[in-house]
This record gives C-alpha cells, structure tokens and sequence, in this order.
C-alpha cells in the first residue's frame, strides 16, 4: 500500500514533496523512540514506575511525579504576595485526570517527568524539585532556548542543525522535557485560569450562563464567581482506561 | 457502489446540507407541501447539554464542541496558508456564528458597472430586499431604528424585527474613538432578538454565541428554520450523513444522491430536485466528485466554473489597551460596526471596501491568558494588565473574485470514506493587499483616538473570517456562470445551488442573512417549477 502510494506521490511533485515529509517525520519518530530506548537505566526506570502507577478513575501520576508536577506548576504560575498561584489551587488532580484519559499525554508525561528529574541529577545530583527556585527556573528557561533551536527551521542549514540536536537530546534523554514543557505550560494554564480563585483575582465575575449579564455596562462583581458555577463532570471509568 | 444497501428511495426534494442555505430551503418547501428530505454530514447538538457554557472550565469545554469526532472527517490540504474553519452539523456554520446580520449594499450587486471590479450579480439588492425581510423576521434580527440606523445602510421597508442591543464599556471606548475621528460607530444588526421571539427567549448577553447559544437565543438555524420545517411533517433532516456523488437519470438530470452514513455504508436516495448547500467548498467538491459521460469535468460544469472564483473576506483584527477597566465579555461578542470605509473611494489605491465590527469575543480569563507567550511572573503580570483592559476591531474587507483562486479535488488524499478531499487555492491578490494595508492603518487610527496606550495585530489571517463565498457563481450566460438568479444550473434544470456558492462577488459584510435570502428566492423559485410541472 506504501509503495503504491509512493508511485501514485512520486508523479506530482507537491504531493511527492509532501509524501517525503511526512516520511521523514515518521521516521525521526520512530528513530527518536529507539534513540530514548537505548538506555536501559530509562527503560528500568520508566518501568518501575509504571508498575507503582495508582489504578482507578482519573488516577495515574506515582508520589514523586505529583512532587514534581506541583514543583513545575509552581513555576508556571508562581503565587506572590498580591495574587494567587498554583500552590493555592488544586492543581494536581485536575492534571491527573487529563493525563490518564489520554495516550499521546501519559507518553508524553511519563517520558518527560523522568527527563526533567535525570537532567536535574545530571547537573546537581538531586531530584529537579529539591532544587534552589533560581535553578529550577534557570533549568527551565533552557528547555524554552532549546525549544527553540530546534524548531528553528529557517534555513537548510539550521534544519539540519535542528535535526541533529533533536537526535542528540533524544539519545540524551532530555528531548522528553524539552517536549513536555510546552505541553505542561499549557495544561497549567488551562487549570490556574478556569479556577475561581484566579477569576476573583482578575476580577472576573463567570460564567457566563446560566445567567448572562443583566447590565452591560456594570463593572465586575467577583462576588458572584464561584457560587453560580457547574462542576466540571467527575472522570469516569472509560476515560481512565 | 459495492456496499451499497439495498433500499431506495424516493422524495420530491433532497436537499444537502442544513445550514443557512438548506435549513432555509427544507423549511420553505416544507410549508409549501413538498416531502423533502436533508442529508447532513455533522451530528445535531442539543443546546442544554451540549454547550457547557455554566462550567468553570467553560473555555476548555465548550471550546472543542463543534469539532470533528473523526479528524478525517475535515481533511483538506491548501496550496497558500488557510485556516478552513467551519461547524458541521444541524444548523451548519450558524451553530458558532455570531450572528452579525447586516445587508448587502445595493453597489455589492454591480461592482462590474460601478467600480470596474468584479461582477455584476443577475439580481439587484431590489430585488432580494423583499427575501432579506422574510429573513430578518424568521430570526427575529435586532438592530438600530431612526436617528440610531445605520447611516449607509441600503434602503429597508420595515424596521429590524427587535430591538438593538446595548453598548458595553467596550463599545463605548471605541465610540469615543470614532465620534473624534467623525465615523459613525452604530449598534449592528444581529440574529439575537432582544426580545423573546417564536418561543425562544430574549437574549440574556452571555457572550458565547460563538460558543453554541444554551438557552437558544441566538437564532442559528437549527433552533429557527429546523423546527418550523420539521414541524410541517413533511422534512425529514438526517444527521450524520455526508453525500459523495449526484447521479444522473436516463434523461441527463439529477437522478439520485449516494450517501455515506456515519457506519460508512453506502444509500441512495432519489429526487424529483435536488438542492445542493454545503457551502462554497463542500458543494463545488460534490459537483467535481459528480462526473459522468454527459458531465466529464464534473455535474452542470459545462462552464468549467465548478469551483473558480472562489472568495472569503480579508479578516483584520486589531487590539487596544486601555488604562480604564471595559470588562469587554458582558454581552455579545461583537459591539457595534461602521461602514464609513465600504464604499470605494477615488483616494484609495484599490476599489470596494470593508467593515469593520467592536469584537468583544474570547475576553474570558483562559482566553486573555492565551494571547501571551511564556510562563511564570512576567505572564502572569501581562495576563492582569490585559484582562478586563483591552478590545478588539475585526473587519471583513471584500476579497475581489479571481479566477486563480478555487476549489479542486487533491489527487493524492481521501478522507474517512475514501473520497477526494478539497484543495484550497486561495492567495489575496493586488487589490486585496492594499486593502488589508489600508484597514490596518484606519483600525489603528480609532484605537488610538479612542486612546489606547498599546495596540497590535493589524494583520490578514487566511481563512479565518469563515465566510467562503464563490465557486459556484450565478449569472444570466451559462458560459460564465453555474447556475442563474434563482440558483438552478445551468446545465441540469432540477438541480439547485442554495449556499454561499452562488454569490458573484463577496461584499464586505457577513454573508449569513444573504445566504439565507438568496435560498429563500431560490426555494420560491423551486417550488414554482413544481407548480408548473417542470420537476
């Protein structure tokens, strides 16, 4: 079937173009993959930890990647003395639940979680979240720059650097973070600005049904935001499975 | 054909697709006693259980509601940057609009004959004017009556059906901007009766039209034309069910739609008429799938105009920043319009022109959240100094038709039923960049009348406005047209075009309720031909 869609590609050059990208791509994947698995202390561990992992509904992440997964929460959006964070919210259960409900995260997640703690022992010899919050931070800001350069792809040049620097933090192990972040920023963010508790502190007076905005031009009543809210609905058991 | 169920079928009418072309034609033929049956590719939503616009996760949860629950569902490739964006389902591309209903001007129906551009329509605004009033009255459209009205607006007989919707904050900035700069910011005409209307009730300025209205308020077609055609007995909507080839009978009309349902086994489903409204992609790509010896290049495509022209509008956005609080998400998501730049001006270096909308969309805590890059203090400092802060201008410019852009089949990718999907050609042209040059600049211009300390955007995202318009055009010569100005082909006298499809040239304003007139005009005109014993 492949080859035949090669041929069927190989007589148009956009669609031969467009074949061999996507050829490509599976193929740095899947050498990614082997690339990770080529440490067996990553392979011992990850399976250790999968046997630990908590079953039920909703549940997934093992005691030292809540630790850690609240440490980088903590990051993403710090309290201060003025505002909220993500150590005044729960933030751990609501991320729980998104990652066990879904395949592509708990790859992501599991892979990524190890890479953060292995980088940390690399450099400091201690897990990523016994770390000092300068060298947490400083840790993370060079996860955003190799982010970065290996999404750069404005010449033939730097492509081919972004690939080798891909294969090298995949053989490293570190490319996992460097994979995860983005996608934790994200998550967390999801989570601290659908709380009630940021709302107040925006002063952001939803949702907006089930009773709308009687007078436009009123300003917020951050009185009213938790109170009148649905819950998001409880996991159930197909989403854990 | 091999999986092909046995059953067959037969109605006066099929029409595909049941959006704001063929919610409106099911309905009209309905009432006038025909058995129509519409096939829909999307699934119906039930409002109250659908659009979790009462969760505090509101922004997540109603955010992925009208996406494709199979993503091969929506596969399409682009030969320029394009963001297809669309809602499939009972109710079409209404089910997320924001329902901003304004009429075409009477200089949209001949850009050829007064600027030079374009096309002149087979019709004039005359003569669609009695259609746009049947509309406005079935969605119960509000807006500003008297010394409020909108001062270029095209001649109307009656006034909006309800009632305007009041300025927010927001909208009351942005005022403040355009009266400095003598512009006539106006409440704009929108499908969101202010007042309970046909049993739904008035709107309660929530703000997630964009989101699925929950309590059916904004009159998207599934909560309007659906009802009221069903409830005739004689309309039959079929959810899930995505057409792929019209077939011709032994007398070269339209014989019979083969179908997918959503198992993917194959029906057919013959009718004395078919109408096609999947908008201005999905229906040019049904007529190309539609080949046969009489139709080689694809049904009634005689013209080799099945898929040319194809438009959208050049949708600019642009933001303000504000020291005041506007808390922008109080009501609905846009806050007035102006029109002071639609007609085209002999000081412009291009012809027509746009208008441009308050958008007071997505001002939630997640969505202001969004629009920053990065993490920790600093965005969270950036996300408290925008949020409650700032507010957004979106114009829709008219993009001129040009043969060069259009829609085809790709020759290489198929979706979930093994169909060609479409190939999108579309690039803004000469005209079309010094447009988007010249809203950019006028958008910046009342923000900061308005007195905006930061402003940003000011650029042309491809696709973004949803509005596809074209590939299908009307016209009086069948060799530069599809079908005439009352929708019918050309080529095949019983079959009908009721989309965005039809249009000749795309104007500067949404094209929702002319979509709709235009379909009403057409359904009239079918229902004509059964009088006269033609179908």
């Amino acid at each position: 079937m492949a080859q035949l869609t090669f041929l069927r590609a190989a007589k148009n050059p956009r669609t031969a173009a467009l074949f061999a990208k996507e050829t490509a791509k599976a193929g740095l994947d899947r050498l990614g993959v082997i690339l990770w698995s080529s440490s067996q202390a990553r392979r011992g561990e990850l399976a250790r930890r999968d046997r630990l992992r908590a079953a039920g509904p909703g549940r997934w992440f093992i005691d030292e990647e809540r630790r850690l997964v609240r440490t980088l929460a903590e990051l993403i959006v710090p309290a201060s003395d003025e505002s909220p964070g993500a150590q005044d919210i729960e933030i751990i259960e609501p991320l729980e639940k998104l990652v066990a409900g879904s395949p592509q995260r708990r790859v992501l997640y599991g892979r990524g979680l190890l890479a953060f703690d292995a980088i940390a022992r690399h450099e400091h010899g201690t897990a990523f979240a016994d770390l000092p919050k300068e060298e947490q931070t400083r840790l993370a800001r060079d996860l955003d720059r190799r982010r970065e350069a290996v999404r750069d792809r404005s010449s033939v040049s730097n492509g081919v650097r972004s690939l080798l620097r891909i294969l090298r933090y995949q053989k490293s192990g570190e490319y996992a973070a460097v994979e995860l972040w983005p996608t934790l920023i994200s998550d967390v963010t999801d989570v601290f600005y659908t709380n009630p508790m940021s709302w107040m502190w925006l002063g952001y007076d939803g949702p907006p049904m089930p009773r709308g905005y009687p007078d436009v031009t009123a300003l917020t009543d951050t009185q009213r935001a938790p109170q009148d809210a649905a819950a998001p609905p409880k996991p159930d058991v197909a989403e854990s499975a | 054909m091999a999986n092909l169920q046995p059953r067959e079928e037969s109605v006066d009418v099929v029409v595909i697709g049941a959006g704001a072309g063929g919610g409106v034609v099911a309905k009209e033929l309905g009432e006038a006693g025909l058995q129509v049956v519409v096939l829909e590719s999307g699934r119906r939503f039930a409002p109250e259980v659908d659009y979790p616009t009462d969760r505090t996760d509101f922004e997540i949860a109603a955010a992925t509601v009208f996406e494709a629950e199979d993503p091969r569902r929506d596969v399409h490739t682009t030969a320029h940057p394009f963001d297809y964006v669309r809602a499939k389902g009972v109710g079409g591309s209404t089910l997320r609009y924001l329902a901003i209903s304004p009429r075409f001007h009477e200089s949209d129906f001949r850009t050829r004959s007064e600027d030079g551009v374009g096309d002149d329509w087979p019709l004039s605004y005359a003569d669609l004017e009695p259609y746009y009033e049947r509309v406005e009255q079935e969605l119960g459209v509000s807006g500003p009556n008297g010394p409020d009205a909108n001062p270029f607006e095209s001649p109307r007989k009656v006034p909006f059906p309800t009632a305007p919707h009041p300025f927010n904050l927001a909208s009351r900035v942005i005022r403040r901007g355009a009266d400095k700069l003598g512009l006539h910011l106006v409440r704009e005409p929108v499908a969101i009766p202010t007042s309970d209307w046909n049993g739904r009730p008035a709107c309660i300025n929530a703000g997630t039209c964009g989101l699925g209205c929950r309590i059916r308020a904004k009159s998207s077609i599934d909560v309007t034309y659906v009802p009221k055609a069903e409830a005739t007995g004689r309309v039959e909507i079929r959810p899930s069910c995505t057409a792929r080839e019209i077939s011709l009978d032994g007398r070269g009309r339209a014989g019979a739609v083969i179908y997918h349902d959503d198992r993917g086994a194959e029906h057919e489903i013959r009718g004395r008429a078919i109408v096609i409204a999947g908008n201005a992609i999905e229906t040019p790509r049904l007529l190309l799938l539609s080949r046969s010896s009489a139709f080689p290049d694809g049904l009634a495509n005689s013209s080799g105009l099945v898929g040319k022209y194809f438009m959208e509008h050049l949708a600019v956005f642009s933001y303000g920043l504000f020291d005041e609080r506007l808390d922008p998400w109080r009501g609905i998501p846009t806050g007035g319009m102006l029109q002071d730049y639609y007609a085209t001006s002999r000081a412009n270096d291009f012809a027509r022109g746009w208008t441009t909308v308050v958008s007071t969309s997505s001002h939630w805590p997640l969505s202001v959240a969004r629009r920053s890059a990065g993490w920790g203090a600093e965005h969270k400092a950036r996300t408290k100094r925008l949020f409650g802060h700032f507010v957004g201008l979106a114009s829709v410019g008219e993009q001129l038709p040009s043969l060069s852009n259009e829609v085809t089949l790709d020759p290489l990718l198929t979706d979930r039923f093994g169909v060609p999907v479409p190939r999108l050609v579309s690039a803004p042209r000469e005209n079309d960049v010094a447009m988007v040059r010249a809203i950019a600049i006028r958008q910046a211009e009342i923000l900061a009348a308005a007195g905006a300390t930061e402003t940003w955007g000011g650029e042309y995202s491809p696709g973004t406005s949803a509005h596809y318009l074209g590939t299908c055009r009307m016209g009086a010569d069948p060799k530069t047209s599809v079908v005439n100005a009352r929708g019918r082909a050309h080529d095949v006298q019983n079959l009908f075009v009721a989309d965005g499809s039809v249009f000749v040239t795309g104007a500067g304003v949404n094209p929702a309720l002319t979509i709709s007139s235009l379909a009403t005009r057409t359904a009239e005109g079918i229902v004509g031909a059964f009088t006269r014993r033609e179908l």
